[in-house]
């Protein structure tokens, strides 16, 4: 498969009833604690070329631009982990023993708001957009939550992904309310002639490495054969917002039901299974290999309704399991949404997901010392690279994604158009 | 456009930072005891219906 820049944005919560009660938001003391650490790089950026900022409430990281779905899944959790420390730090400066602060990477929040997980995607300017993508892409969109679904718990039942049960539209460009399975939003941090950001913000902050990894491999490879114009038979949905929200509420594979053109009734794993004989055609090396096969037994697991074997690698299943787990070893009328929200709390000590990770009960697909070595540097083939080693050069005045200014005595400004340069040399590259 | 980056680049330096990350702490954080989190629940109950986005952040 090409190498396609991608990256993704958590909201991610903490949480600490001692802290509030003086007054102090725990969001902003971890921020403080970051810019004074050896992670910080330059203004809002850290060392891996990840981004770190506040966001009305909420501590919000973006990954670093990676070029391919394995380095997504590697930089999404080396940022995860960056929140983990950053909780327990805050912790130990400001709050006496025993005292917590809870940090979650979910999508609905203690305070009863949602909030979003988002995935961009580079894209070619050239396809035609929005259509396209609602014929070739919505398919996708409306039924990949069957495997990316996260789990949770709104309205007082159990949905198999809360950010698919929230959207309500097709296409759209909102973002808080009204919002679609195809965002219209452009700022394509590049050379907005050649390249589009796809903003997707239908999908759920997950835990499960192989849920992100199989969200990502299915979504790049599916812009690349959208690229190719290797779609153009897609199924063509009659109702896909209506039939995922019918969906999104079943834990049952057996009753989803999606509507097509014409008539005819189909499942959500049907549609993957188009999408996954079109990547097979696509797939060049062995990790790609091995995740198109992950894929079809995800899919086979499905049908077959091999739920415990399933369930380590679909986060709303073992969500699920988990917080049946808790009902019958506890008692009291909260056990199942303290369940569901301890499974997000990302303290690897604490947090349910974690403490069945280490039972073994979840598939890993990382080495913890590779993710350490992802807290502190950048992927070396896209721009973050490049933009760390300009930082490492220079005393910057200010960062962004595509622009730099450094203040060596001239102050100047260096533009970073291609997310896929990644090289000193690049820079000359580019020139115009 | 003139390409912005022409001089030799000179070394910054380095600044001390007092905080220091240690990968021990989030990769062998050792067991904890067993304990619920002390969160709002009440409050926890979301209350968008369905396609409503709620109070979702950018």
């Amino acid at each position: 498969m090409r190498k396609r820049i991608q990256g993704t944005e958590h909201e991610y919560t903490m949480y600490s009833k001692k802290l509030a009660s003086k007054g102090f938001d725990p969001h902003t003391l971890a921020l403080e604690l970051l810019r004074e650490s050896d992670l910080q790089l330059a203004g809002e950026f850290i060392t891996n070329g990840s981004r770190c900022y506040y966001d009305v409430g909420h501590f919000e990281l973006s990954t670093c631009e990676v070029s391919n779905p394995f380095d997504m899944l590697l930089w999404e959790k080396a940022g995860e982990k960056v929140i983990d420390w950053l909780r327990r730090v805050t912790e130990e400066k400001y709050l006496s023993s025993g005292e917590r602060i809870w940090a979650f990477k979910n999508n609905t929040s203690p305070e009863g708001v949602s909030y979003g997980s988002h995935e961009n995607y580079i894209v070619d300017r050239s396809v035609d957009f929005p259509e396209k993508f609602v014929k070739e892409l919505v398919p996708h969109f409306s039924t990949r939550f069957i495997y990316t679904g996260a789990g949770d718990i709104l309205d007082g039942k159990y949905v198999l992904s809360p950010m698919i049960y929230l959207t309500s539209a097709v296409v759209s460009g909102e973002t808080m309310h009204n919002t679609g399975l195809i965002n219209t939003r452009d700022e394509p941090h590049s050379d907005r002639s050649g390249w589009r950001r796809l903003h997707v913000i239908c999908g759920d902050a997950l835990m499960n490495e192989v849920a992100i990894l199989l969200r990502h491999f299915t979504t790049t490879a599916i812009l690349q054969l959208m690229e190719m114009d290797k779609l153009g038979d897609a199924p063509r949905l009659k109702s896909p917002v209506e039939d995922m929200w019918e969906n999104v509420e079943k834990t049952n594979p057996e009753a989803w039901k999606v509507h097509l053109n014409g008539g005819k009734k189909v499942s959500p794993v049907d549609i993957q299974r188009y999408y996954l004989a079109k990547i097979e055609n696509i797939v060049e090396d062995d990790r790609e290999k091995r995740a198109l096969k992950i894929l079809e037994e995800v899919l086979d697991g499905i049908e077959g309704r091999k739920s415990k074997e399933l369930a380590r690698r679909v986060e709303w299943l073992d969500r699920y399991f988990a917080i049946q787990e808790a009902k019958e070893s506890k008692s009291g009328p909260e056990v199942e949404m303290m369940a569901c929200k301890q499974y997000s709390e990302v303290g690897a000590e604490r947090g349910i997901f974690y403490k069945r990770q280490s039972k073994g009960l979840v598939e890993r697909l990382l080495k913890d010392g590779d993710i350490a070595k992802a807290i502190k540097e950048p992927p070396s083939d896209t721009r973050a690279a490049l933009r760390r080693e300009i930082c490492d050069r220079f005393n910057i005045e200010s960062i962004d994604w595509s622009t730099v200014m450094v203040g060596d005595g001239d102050r100047r400004r260096i533009d970073l158009p291609d997310p896929y340069a990644h090289r000193w040399e690049d820079l000359h590259g580019t020139a115009g | 456009m003139e390409q912005q980056v022409e001089q030799a680049p000179r070394k910054k330096k380095k600044q001390d930072k007092k905080l220091e990350f240690e990968a021990g702490k989030v990769f062998s954080p050792g067991k904890a005891k067993e304990e619920d989190m002390d969160l709002d629940l009440d409050s926890a109950r979301y209350k968008a219906q369905k396609g409503q986005g709620g109070d979702r952040r950018t």
